[in-house]
């Protein structure tokens, strides 16, 4: 009966998924498509959430003449050579917009002006940023606001269009306003930040749509970003740095950052339970019989959408998460789905475990003796 | 504070038992190394096979919809399952061959 019920619930949740869906379920990984228009249009019809510009926020963003003149100029960031990353926290009305950043490098005291735009392939979306790691070259030519910034990536001429990037209050990241949109973002940086004697720096930043944050990954050859990047992938931690940064946003320079590189970005309990539980000799019976334990330290492991090349075509399948369940429409059925399938994993495992527990209880199967010790 | 307390007992049992296994196990991986290399190889491309799994685990839970949440009540519970018997069961081999050595 348990049984049954398990993988009735397991048939409903892929039924879910392929219903709505089904067509992307193998996309290329040009056809990536985004999660949250709706919500994204919800928010630009209150007026929109825009990116705040002016000096109170770490990052001093230039969004030109307002929500509506993001003509921006896309400033070359070819030449960047450390990585950054960094969050835009929601910025609806009753939330001022704030920007939070995180230098991998601990260099914090920046103040580039940036000022980006999106340039999709409608109706597809994907990231696209100067990077001078991946090994991709992206050249953009002609973007102007409501016109075509179609460009080439590796020699291949991509038509495109230019999409507002608007914040997502929900989902607590910078998304892309669009309908399905999705397809290469760029920054435009106009970089004046400088190094400690006064040199300009060249940045690299990042943007980090949530649910997606280890898709991008797959862009970038950088693994010490990305690797940071996994430790902030609860929403709880986002939430935590936003909060922290509104609290000792009157403090400025050093202190701040410091403060906000110091805070407890990873709450994560298991985060580092299994540090000490290392691989140290692959290849060895040792290795095998840890495996399951290693299974159980990589369960909270972030999806990577699987890209896998047949016939010259990149072929992604996407998270779960970017078909349905990150879905804004879906999160109370994602609650109760929470409630169902996974209370009745952990009542399986809890019922194994009283059985485990009963088993070294059991007289006729302890046959030691603690007593003389 | 419990959570604390409860995470640092687990961890201490798991490194007991990543000790007791290599401990157990390293001297039957020398040999097989030096004397069997061919099983060797066979071990090591297991061991990449479950890398290539544990590698896509993440995507794969991803389609079932459970949260972060969740997953991260469930990980103590299997931690606590499948360490602690594990445990018990080496210090009752310990005591057992602690009593033969004592006669």
């Amino acid at each position: 009966m348990k049984k049954f019920i398990f993988y009735t619930l397991g048939l409903i949740s892929l039924l879910f998924l392929f219903i709505t869906k089904v067509e992307a379920v193998v996309v290329n990984v040009d056809n990536m498509a985004w999660e949250y228009p709706d919500k994204l249009q919800q928010q630009y019809n209150k007026g929109g959430v825009w990116i705040q510009s002016g000096t109170g926020s770490p990052f001093n963003f230039d969004t030109g003449n307002g929500q509506k003149s993001n003509t921006f100029t896309i400033a070359s960031s070819t030449s960047v050579s450390w990585p950054m990353w960094f969050y835009i926290s929601p910025a609806a009305t009753e939330i001022p917009s704030t920007v939070i950043a995180h230098t991998l490098n601990n260099y914090y005291n920046i103040y580039p002006t940036i000022v980006f735009s999106i340039c999709a392939t409608s109706p597809q979306f994907k990231p696209i940023a100067s990077s001078a790691n991946n090994g991709k070259i992206y050249t953009v030519k002609g973007v102007q606001t409501d016109a075509s910034c179609d460009f080439y990536i590796n020699n291949e001429y991509y038509e495109a269009s230019v999409y507002n990037i608007y914040i997502d209050v929900q989902w607590w990241i910078v998304n892309v306003y669009s309908e399905l949109i999705y397809v290469d973002f760029y920054l435009g940086i106009n970089n004046n930040s400088r190094d400690s004697i006064g040199n300009p720096t060249p940045l690299m930043f990042y943007f980090l749509p949530w649910a997606e944050a280890q898709y991008y990954s797959s862009y970038y050859s950088d693994s010490q970003a990305w690797s940071s990047l996994e430790n902030a992938r609860y929403t709880e931690n986002i939430a935590e740095m936003i909060q922290e940064y509104n609290k000792i946003s009157d403090q400025t320079g050093e202190a701040r950052w410091q403060k906000i590189l110091s805070s407890n970005v990873n709450s994560s309990p298991f985060s580092n339970f299994f540090s000490s539980f290392t691989d140290s000799n692959p290849g060895s019976i040792a290795s095998i019989v840890s495996s399951p334990l290693r299974l159980v330290n990589s369960l909270n492991r972030q999806c990577s959408p699987i890209t896998f090349n047949i016939f010259n075509k990149d072929i992604t399948l996407p998270c779960g998460t970017t078909l349905f369940w990150g879905r804004s429409d879906v999160q109370s059925f994602r609650n109760l789905w929470n409630l169902l399938f996974g209370g009745l994993i952990i009542y399986r495992i809890l019922v194994k475990m009283f059985k485990s527990i009963e088993k070294m209880k059991d007289p006729s199967n302890d046959n030691v003796e603690v007593i003389n010790l | 504070m419990i959570e604390s307390l409860v995470n640092t007992l687990l961890q201490g049992v798991l490194n007991l038992v990543s000790f007791l296994i290599n401990i157990l196990l390293t001297p039957i991986d020398n040999l097989i190394s030096t004397y069997l290399p061919s099983l060797s190889n066979a071990l090591l491309s297991v061991d990449n096979l479950i890398n290539k799994c544990i590698e896509y685990i993440g995507f794969c839970i991803s389609y079932t919809g459970i949260t972060t949440t969740t997953i991260n009540i469930i990980i103590p519970l299997i931690v606590f399952l499948y360490t602690v018997p594990l445990l018990v069961h080496g210090i009752k081999l310990s005591i057992k061959w602690f009593k033969t050595l004592r006669g």
